[in-house]
């Protein structure tokens, strides 16, 4: 993974309204995930998905780092709920020039990326691609075999009002996305 | 026939003068399109060789598209169906929306939700699910806030671009008892809130479809707010609706159209969801409702066809400076500006259309910004001839003098005969204009009053500077 495909993504994504974050090993990035969730306000519940993407031994990491600390006040769920606070979730892989992350419905259940109003994703080095061109070069016979593919590119927005732009318009007002 | 469309005439002039002297609504629209101007320009310019090969790939595959519109289309429908999709195509309005009707009672639903979707406009598709007994919510926050208004989309891409947020918030108190705010987070947050609700209840949702895949019988959905997910996954059932002008070849053209549409639409790199859709999830059902109105027609036209090209994203009309007064609305259309002049004599009659297709300055910024390469001062001409080609009496009093001129200036004695004319029809309705003024009540008249004649000059400029 080169740094400067990852820092052509973290701008776009910002620009987008998103935040990409690097981490040095998965026990770092289970420590960044636990200062994000104390960062949001009245966490009561938050979803941690079991994928290839974020596998068992981060998903114990962060249960018991945020469990530990607050076991009292924020519930863990495996299943969504419409009252989960934050889904932490995996991802495919990164499009640099569009500042995006694909996933795929067979890995994800692609409702946990758009229901909480706060969406992390996390993947151990995910291949990065320079455009939608080259993703779809190098994987478009997988993705036409599988039923649902979503391409994120920042939170949910909207600028319908006087063209000012409002994050979490439906789906998530803070997006963040992870590797490690 | 002729004669209905003529009864049926769009009044853009008479709208024009509405919406022009609406201060408040000239400001919004000056503000909404100069913003999405700017930043699609900043994101052109910063991505200008990815864009620009990405718009000719799209062309290429666009125009193999409507080449073949009839054959594409069953072989979508085919890999539609092989996916476990149940497909319908119609021609008819009202018998597409009747179909929708049917599947949502199958549902024993009540309501839908609904994603933004302009051929629904074009179909009127709301009305028809209201009469009969079926409450359509729109979830898109500029649809929402029209379909409060009880009026249309102003925009292709900003519905609401016309509404100023003090007009949202009092519009969201008066309906929904929202506290008066001018505050467009709390609007925001109001509007989620009420709509979340009606997305985790619903049985049904609707969306569009932004791109149809011929190879696959996928359909790609692009949005910003995750309203149109949430239509396609939160509900057991899924109707997508869409013209046949929404197909595309191959499923590797996808990257070539998202590249230019959200840029070209919103000045975004990309939109902030892109959901590429080939098969409803386990347990859940999926309809595609396929509109082909007018569409095969357009295709079969060699000169017309390349309207077919068109992406929907809404740059011809930001760009436009007759758009940029009347908005939407102005044209009595579902579409207005460029895109709603080239499509509206197909779907109104071409002499319905006489005064739209004069609303059009023909300054080619519309040709110069779609990313589609439509030559769209060129359709409008084509229009215009194909109007003036008309039998008189289903023209205006001010076609009919045209077609006068137009037949005396094919000879030369004529021409000569008229032209020698026009100095003293000047000059006798400066008179009669003179005579009459104040005198008598004449319709209108207010209108001309103050104006000054132009003198007519008694030589032709040639016979001033090269007879002497």
């Amino acid at each position: 993974m080169s740094q400067d495909s990852f820092n052509i993504f973290a701008a776009n994504l910002n620009d987008n309204g998103g935040q990409a974050l690097k981490l040095e090993s998965a026990e770092a990035a289970a420590q960044k995930i636990t200062e994000l969730v104390k960062g949001e306000a009245a966490v009561k519940k938050i979803i941690v998905h079991i994928s290839s993407c974020l596998n068992d031994l981060l998903k114990k990491d962060i249960v018991n780092k945020i469990g530990m600390q607050d076991s009292d006040k924020i519930l863990i769920s495996e299943n969504l709920t419409a009252d989960c606070d934050i889904s932490i979730t995996g991802y495919d892989y990164i499009i640099a020039g569009s500042g995006a992350v694909a996933l795929n419905s067979m890995e994800h259940d692609l409702k946990e990326t758009l229901v909480p109003p706060v969406n992390i994703l996390i993947k151990k080095a995910p291949e990065i691609f320079d455009n939608l061109n080259d993703i779809f070069n190098a994987h478009g016979g997988d993705f036409q075999k599988i039923s649902n593919l979503t391409i994120i590119s920042g939170p949910s927005k909207t600028a319908d009002i006087e063209k000012k732009i409002v994050h979490g318009m439906h789906g998530p007002k803070k997006l963040f996305v992870m590797i490690y | 026939m002729q004669s209905n469309e003529k009864q049926n005439l769009i009044k853009v002039r008479q709208n024009s003068i509405t919406q022009l002297s609406n201060k408040k609504l000239q400001r919004n629209l000056k503000n909404a399109t100069a913003t999405t101007l700017k930043k699609r320009c900043d994101v052109i310019r910063k991505t200008s060789a990815v864009y620009e090969k990405a718009r000719e790939n799209a062309i290429d595959a666009r125009d193999n598209s409507i080449e073949n519109l009839e054959k594409n289309l069953e072989c979508f429908i085919k890999n539609a169906k092989f996916k476990g999709i149940k497909v319908f195509v119609y021609d008819d309005y009202d018998m597409a929306s009747a179909k929708i009707t049917e599947i949502i009672k199958s549902k024993n639903a009540d309501f839908t939700v609904k994603s933004k979707s302009m051929l629904t406009e074009e179909m009127r598709l709301n009305h028809y699910l209201e009469e009969h007994g079926i409450s359509p919510i729109e979830t898109d926050l500029g649809e929402f806030i029209v379909q409060l208004c009880g009026e249309l989309p102003a925009h292709l891409t900003a519905p609401a671009l016309h509404k100023s947020k003090e007009e949202v918030a009092e519009i969201f108190n008066r309906k929904l008892n929202m506290p008066l705010t001018d505050d467009i987070n709390q609007m925001t947050a109001f509007a989620r809130s009420y709509l979340r609700d009606k997305f985790l209840s619903a049985k049904v949702g609707i969306t569009g479809a932004n791109f149809a895949v011929t190879e696959t019988g996928s359909i790609a959905v692009i949005e910003n707010e995750g309203n149109a997910r949430m239509c396609l996954t939160l509900p057991q059932t899924h109707i997508a609706v869409f013209g046949a002008e929404k197909l595309i070849p191959k499923f590797s053209d996808i990257p070539n159209f998202l590249e230019i549409l959200s840029k070209s639409a919103t000045g975004q790199l990309l939109n902030a969801y892109t959901t590429i859709t080939s098969a409803p999830e386990a347990g859940h059902e999926r309809y595609y409702i396929i509109v082909t109105k007018n569409r095969f027609k357009i295709a079969s036209d060699a000169k017309m066809k390349k309207i077919l090209r068109c992406i929907r994203c809404g740059a011809c009309q930001n760009v436009c400076p007759v758009f940029q007064r009347l908005a939407s609305h102005g044209y009595e259309f579902t579409y207005g500006g460029p895109i709603g002049i080239m499509l509206a004599p197909f779907f109104k009659g071409i002499a319905a259309c006489e005064e739209m297709l004069d609303a059009s300055t023909l300054c080619g910024f519309c040709k110069s910004l779609c990313p589609m390469k439509i030559d769209i001062p060129e359709i409008i001409i084509e229009h215009r001839k194909r109007l003036a080609k008309l039998p008189a009496s289903s023209l205006s009093l001010k076609r009919i003098v045209k077609k006068c001129f137009s037949f005396s200036y094919r000879f030369f004695y004529s021409y000569e005969f008229t032209r020698s004319l026009i100095p003293y029809g000047i000059r006798f309705a400066e008179k009669l204009s003179n005579k009459i003024s104040g005198r008598f009540y004449i319709p209108f008249w207010d209108k001309f009053r103050g104006r000054n004649f132009i003198k007519a000059p008694e030589k032709t400029f040639f016979e001033e500077y090269f007879k002497k």
